[in-house]
């Protein structure tokens, strides 16, 4: 929507009044912006202004004082309520012969009284500015002046004491009112000016008479709560561009209707509402209440403007200042599970898991559903309206990701993931075995006398970041995984590596701690992780710091090795001497392969985790038991030989296969079908999990080369690179000969070892 | 042209090819719009499309068979008017052919069309749908099955298999597409404010395509949006309001079929009566000649 400059200047006020007319007017309906400007002043420039408003007020004042006696005159007051004049002018009146006559006469009688009174008014202004300020001189002046030419010549102690009253409520709102709004509740407010008004009522007494102090109390009441203006409110309209709050910032009690018709304005158009709301928060204090539920009303409007989208979560956080109209934390927090979901199920890509993800974001929205149901009546009906838009359009959304999860994938889903790591809330259906690893290492952990090192180490592709994802709802109760994935090469030094894991120790203490040292000398860095650490107190549980991918910290050690080797000591020796703290290194390189620094040397009573291929039958059921598929025995028995287990083999063949199905929307798989697989994977150059071995662990020629005359079937002599590939379970002894342990791994390189 | 259901339409593509269905929903919702969808699929795909509208034949059988003829003469490019449907269709075994019969509830639940709209009608329908490479699509308002046939007497209607699928209605996101596509300049609170319009209201194609047409003629310019997206809602139901005709006919249609319904419970009843009445003759009778017996009156 195209901006409107004219109508959006109105939600903000100027600092400086344009002229005496608007200086005149903020005393009245602005006293915040008038309380500002007169602190910018000084006690000479407020004296200086002050004077130069008085011009106007006089002007003012005198038009009322004769536009009041015309009235007087016109409806023939004296003539009928003769006891609230002077008895002479009630008789000079009642002989004049026409309107003029009688008005001159009024004017004649009532002219001193008015100058006198206005002028003390004036003088009183003027000492009050003097002495108080600027404020207040300016806010006695004008009362005194309107006072002064309503009065006139009423002699009557009633109407006298009814408008001094006025004056004097007036006066009090606009000194007193705000600043005590701000003080205390409205409700106390309330109760502070109940008693003002009558200790007024007692004074007035004492200074006059009863009736007259009475009516002193009634208008007081009037004139504070400024009643007068009340009737005025109800012919604006009530929108975000007229409403009556821009013109009267001293608007105390609530406008009928006001809020219902604003906050369903704030429902159709938040955009326009956040604009008048933040206008209230800054220029009406008084309207907290207001701006508050107009602030659901557009965080609710929102919401139902955007369904199922994430603009809905594009606002600033909600804030509510009235702490009776503040949700709770429980509601909060899911709020906040809703907008978590909602991020997680737009990321998907994978139908099947954007599917889940759908179905959970449902099951959040009805939790947010009914914890909205039991908060605060006066805005959380909003906020249903709004989560019940979202369940429809969820369950339409969820409606056609069926359908088009029958169209694409009609006979199974594809739930085979070959390449990322598997992670527990999504792939619990294809993650088998390693139990056995599990086991051994809560034994090694909880049984070890002096805590080691531990190392997950496997080839790559093989699970190991899997294994990690999994590793605490695998351990269970009395262990907590804080990860940290040094995959990307994203750390360009140590001390940025370490002030990162300070970072995420410290995120997850959830206490404050303080910032991480980048200082360059790493044992430093170091110190200031422990010092973190040091503040773990573990209790029932241990905390595993896990680095993934640990080689790259090895590639920053080599920076300076000599560094590297204090660093390693460091650790192994923060490691021995407490037993909350657990070091899990996971890569594909043995310590003892890393050199400058040397690893191993430090830590050499490291426990080591062999993540290999997966066993027959966890290989089996993972062929069979997450997909709606037959498989002849035979070909699953092909499938387990031709990849040995290798995990992300497995799945691509497995991934293939349901590919296969669903094209030729069959259940029964053939022989066949994996013969085709197999030529596919077989002749692609991305098999990504051989492409790597071949690139990155045969990188050295005469590894390359070693491999090569396995593959030509010759004998190879005894050489470092030979036991290298046997060490990491790349080749198998058979028949007293080497060969791949893969025959897919061979199949491959017969085909791209020369080309790659 | 763009798809109004591209999700659903792509998958009844896929279903439509092996094997024969029953579309229901509701009216208002694109069920036409629907099948037009189909039919632009279906031509690059190589499948010949044969359509008729059974409302407009249900009076005319032999009108609904011609037509069908000359559809498939059409994609022939056959001048031979002699051959019938199946003759022609046996002239292209392999060549996959499908059925689209919106309005089949126009012949269903109903006491008043062609006579020849008989259990034959069905068992044509049955032989045709049981071709290899040729699928029948019958669209109603309610599942298939919930139907009855008023021929000669009531049949329900299981001999005719058909698969069925419910038309859901128009999401959010089809509404909104659908509205992109009409290219209406309008600002966007008074697209998201006829948006959820279209998306509340029974009938949301429908309303969409008159809504559409008032703001391309710039109807009631003067007015806010919101009051005349209000005025057009109520133009809207008043113009859809059935005629009064209609009516009445709807109304006999429903006696006649509870007649139907309930003739042979009333013609049980009257059997039963008059061997109540025979039989409490004769018993009557033989009390009488039991009590002289006895010597009481």
């Amino acid at each position: 929507m195209p901006k409107n400059p004219m109508s959006d200047a109105v939600f903000t006020k100027p600092t400086i009044p344009k002229n005496s007319r608007q200086l005149l007017s903020w005393v009245i309906f602005e006293p915040i912006l008038l309380t500002q400007y007169s602190n910018t002043l000084s006690r000479k420039e407020g004296l200086w202004v002050l004077l130069k408003v008085y011009p106007l007020l006089v002007t003012c004042s005198c038009l009322l004082y004769l536009l009041s006696s015309a009235v007087v005159v016109g409806l023939d007051l004296p003539q009928l309520f003769p006891g609230q004049f002077k008895t002479e002018l009630v008789d000079q009146l009642s002989d004049r012969t026409s309107f003029f006559d009688g008005y001159a006469i009024f004017i004649k009688k009532t002219m001193l009284a008015f100058i006198i009174g206005f002028a003390g008014c004036l003088i009183l202004g003027f000492a009050g500015g003097l002495t108080r300020g600027f404020f207040f001189g300016i806010a006695l002046g004008l009362t005194g002046g309107v006072a002064s030419g309503l009065l006139g010549g009423v002699t009557s102690d009633l109407t006298f004491g009814l408008v001094i009253g006025i004056a004097f409520g007036l006066v009090g709102s606009l000194i007193f009112g705000l600043a005590g709004s701000l003080l205390f509740s409205l409700a106390e407010s309330f109760g502070v000016v109940l008693i003002l008004g009558f200790a007024g009522i007692l004074v007035w007494d004492l200074i006059w008479n009863l009736p007259s102090s009475l009516a002193w109390g009634l208008g007081f009441y009037i004139g504070y709560f400024r009643l007068l203006f009340y009737p005025f409110y109800y012919f604006f309209k009530m929108d975000f561009y007229h409403a009556p709050y821009f013109h009267d910032a001293a608007i105390w009690l609530p406008i009928w209707q006001a809020k219902t018709r604003l906050c369903a304005l704030a429902l159709d158009d938040p955009e326009t509402a956040i604009k008048f709301a933040g206008f209230l928060r800054i220029y009406r204090p008084l309207q907290t209440k207001l701006s508050d539920t107009v602030f659901h009303a557009i965080f609710a409007g929102t919401l139902l403007k955007n369904p199922v989208d994430m603009k809905a979560f594009e606002l600033p956080p909600l804030i509510i200042k009235n702490s009776s109209l503040r949700p709770s934390n429980d509601w909060y927090n899911k709020y906040k599970s809703v907008k978590n979901e909602f991020s997680n199920y737009i990321q998907h890509n994978n139908i099947h898991l954007k599917q889940q993800s759908c179905g959970q974001l449902i099951t959040e929205l009805n939790d947010f559903k009914e914890q909205t149901s039991i908060e605060n009546p006066s805005w959380r009906g909003y906020y249903l309206s709004a989560i019940e838009k979202w369940l429809r359009v969820a369950n339409e959304e969820l409606g056609q990701l069926e359908v088009q999860a029958k169209t694409l994938e009609p006979i199974t889903a594809n739930v085979y993931l070959s390449g990322d790591a598997l992670n527990p809330t999504q792939h619990k259906a294809i993650f088998f075995g390693r139990n056995d690893l599990k086991d051994q290492f809560a034994r090694s952990v909880l049984t070890a006398t002096q805590m080691p090192m531990f190392l997950i180490q496997g080839q790559r592709r093989t699970g190991k970041t899997s294994l990690l994802n999994f590793l605490e709802p695998l351990l269970g109760a009395g262990f907590e995984v804080l990860k940290q994935d040094l995959q990307d090469a994203q750390f360009d030094s140590i001390p940025h590596w370490l002030a990162d894991l300070q970072r995420g120790i410290s995120d997850y203490l959830i206490t404050p701690q303080p910032e991480p040292s980048h200082s360059d000398n790493w044992l430093h860095c170091w110190q200031a992780v422990q010092a973190c650490l040091s503040q773990f107190v573990g209790g029932q549980y241990r905390l595993i710091l896990a680095f993934d991918e640990y080689e790259a910290i090895h590639s920053l050690l080599q920076q300076d090795p000599i560094q590297g080797e204090r660093l390693l000591a460091a650790m192994r020796s923060y490691s021995q001497q407490q037993n909350k703290v657990v070091f899990l290194f996971v890569g594909a390189a043995l310590f003892s392969e890393l050199e400058q620094p040397n690893w191993s040397r430090y830590f050499v009573q490291v426990q080591r985790f062999r993540v290999d291929y997966l066993h027959h039958d966890d290989a089996i059921r993972l062929i069979t038991e997450p997909v709606n598929l037959s498989y002849p025995p035979a070909v699953c028995e092909r499938m387990f030989d031709l990849t040995q287990g290798h995990p992300a083999l497995l799945q691509l063949l497995c991934s293939k296969m349901v590919d296969i199905a669903n094209s030729e929307n069959r259940k029964a798989m053939q022989a066949a079908d994996l013969d085709a697989v197999v030529r596919a994977v077989s002749t692609e150059r991305e098999t990504l999990a051989i492409l790597i071995f071949w690139r990155d662990f045969c990188a050295d020629p005469a590894c390359k080369q070693t491999v090569k005359q396995l593959l030509n079937g010759e004998r190879v002599a005894p050489n470092p690179h030979l036991y290298r590939l046997e060490e990491h379970g790349f080749i198998v002894e058979k028949e007293g000969r080497w060969q791949l342990r893969v025959p897919l791994f061979e199949m491959w390189l017969q085909r791209f070892a020369d080309r790659v | 042209m763009s798809l109004l259901r591209p999700v659903y339409t792509e998958y009844l593509f896929k279903q439509l090819q092996k094997q024969s269905i029953n579309v229901y929903g509701a009216a208002g919702q694109g069920r036409e719009r629907l099948l037009d969808d189909l039919k632009t699929l279906a031509t690059p795909a190589g499948i010949w499309v044969l359509s008729a509208d059974m409302k407009a034949y249900r009076h005319n059988y032999t009108g609904l068979i011609n037509d069908l003829n000359h559809q498939l003469s059409q994609q022939l490019a056959s001048t031979d008017t002699s051959l019938s449907l199946e003759q022609q269709l046996d002239q292209h075994p392999s060549q996959t052919v499908w059925i689209l019969l919106p309005n089949f509830d126009a012949i269903l639940n109903a006491t008043q069309l062609d006579k020849q709209f008989g259990i034959g009608f069905f068992n044509q329908l049955n032989a045709l749908k049981n071709r290899p490479h040729c699928y029948l699509l019958c669209m109603t308002e309610r599942p298939f099955q919930q139907y009855q046939l008023y021929a000669e007497q009531i049949h329900s209607l299981s001999p005719l298999d058909l698969k069925p699928f419910q038309l859901k209605p128009l999401t959010l996101e089809e509404c909104k597409h659908e509205l992109q596509r009409q290219d209406l300049r309008l600002q966007d609170k008074h697209f998201n404010a006829l948006l959820d319009c279209i998306h509340n209201h029974p009938t949301p194609y429908l309303f969409l395509g008159f809504a559409c047409d008032q703001i391309k003629v710039q109807a009631d310019q003067g007015k806010l949006f919101k009051d005349r997206l209000t005025r057009w809602q109520k133009q809207f139901t008043l113009q859809n309001k059935r005629s009064l005709f209609s009516g009445v006919d709807k109304c006999t249609n429903h006696l006649k079929i509870i007649i139907r319904h309930c003739k042979p419970l009333l013609l049980t009843l009257t059997g039963l009566a008059a061997v109540f009445t025979a039989v409490s003759g004769k018993a009557q009778l033989l009390l009488d000649f039991l009590m002289k017996l006895r010597g009481k009156p």
